[in-house]
């Protein structure tokens, strides 16, 4: 019972301890604290067939040059095998309108994400590094998710 | 080519512990603010905790961790006040768009359709930032203090 309290804890460790250790040993840089991160690691990807097969020029990280990141791939594959062992793989259907949002959000984020250089994580990421720019970013990210909540509650009453 | 596979096999772990965990960076915050509630922010807490155990440590140890702490990086005033924007409208949208990119990775590997339609936004989403944003942005850094 206390693990599964923990369990989102024991991840969010896991996570920048190997992160730590990829940049460490693995040669995952630069940038530093580029070893997660959900906004730049995809990126990589779409970079990587842009400018080989659409000819453009677009500058890749240099561990990622030869063949891009395959972080958003590995984490496609662990949350399916987990999905699978526990029985909770399936399509699940939502409305219309709900999917449509998305598609807008993903484009958003994406954009967003790639303008502060960083997901969330990497921020975080970048805010144990010692990084003041990050500390302020991740203190701008936290008021933007406030933001958003006040918006929530508004439209609920 | 090292780096490559560290990035698959740390993604492997991430996707297995994010399902298991619910794992959501912007989650946590969402959450303590809606209802108090601190499973997930436990979360966003952990990687900074250990990214802080990790990066020190891994120097002592004699690993590539340079420029370690980073300190007063603070880039050109245009590029930075972008920066901030960016960030509150990160936060912001993500928390409207049901949680970070790396949940709703998650989630569309489980199946779930709105995510998959969040992705196919998302790589989208890169390849116009690559063709258009980023040569607008190029503009901003000679805007100095």
């Amino acid at each position: 019972m206390t693990m599964k309290l923990w369990l989102a804890g024991i991840t969010g460790l896991v996570i920048g301890i190997l992160a730590a250790a990829a940049q460490a040993f693995a040669n995952v840089e630069p940038p530093e604290a580029y070893a997660v991160c959900m906004v730049c690691h995809p990126a990589t990807i779409v970079q990587w067939l842009m400018n080989n097969y659409l000819g453009t020029q677009v500058p890749l990280p240099s561990a990622f040059v030869l063949f891009p990141s395959l972080l958003a791939v590995g984490i496609v594959i662990g949350s399916m095998s987990a999905a699978n062992r526990n029985g909770e793989l399936g399509w699940r259907r939502h409305p219309g309108k709900k999917k449509y949002m998305a598609v807008l959000f993903g484009f958003i984020i994406a954009n967003l994400g790639l303008l502060v250089a960083g997901c969330p994580l990497r921020i975080g990421l970048l805010v144990s590094y010692g990084s003041v720019t990050y500390t302020i970013l991740l203190a701008a990210l936290v008021g933007g998710i406030g933001l958003a909540c006040v918006y929530l509650r508004l439209r609920e009453e | 080519m090292v780096a490559v596979t560290a990035t698959l096999v740390i993604g492997i772990v991430i996707g297995y512990l994010g399902q298991r965990s619910r794992f959501c960076s912007i989650g946590g915050f969402r959450d303590y603010f809606l209802v108090r509630d601190t499973y997930l922010l436990k979360g966003y807490l952990g990687l900074m905790v250990g990214g802080a155990v990790g990066f020190l440590g891994f120097k002592l140890m004699g690993g590539a961790v340079s420029n370690f702490p980073l300190g007063m990086d603070l880039p050109p005033i245009a590029p930075f006040i972008a920066m901030i924007v960016g960030a509150i409208g990160l936060g912001f949208f993500s928390v409207m768009g049901g949680g970070c990119p790396t949940r709703q990775h998650v989630l569309a590997a489980e199946g779930k359709e709105s995510a998959v339609f969040y992705l196919i936004g998302f790589y989208i989403g890169i390849v116009y930032f690559y063709l258009t944003v980023s040569k607008f942005l190029d503009l901003l850094t000679p805007f100095t203090l």
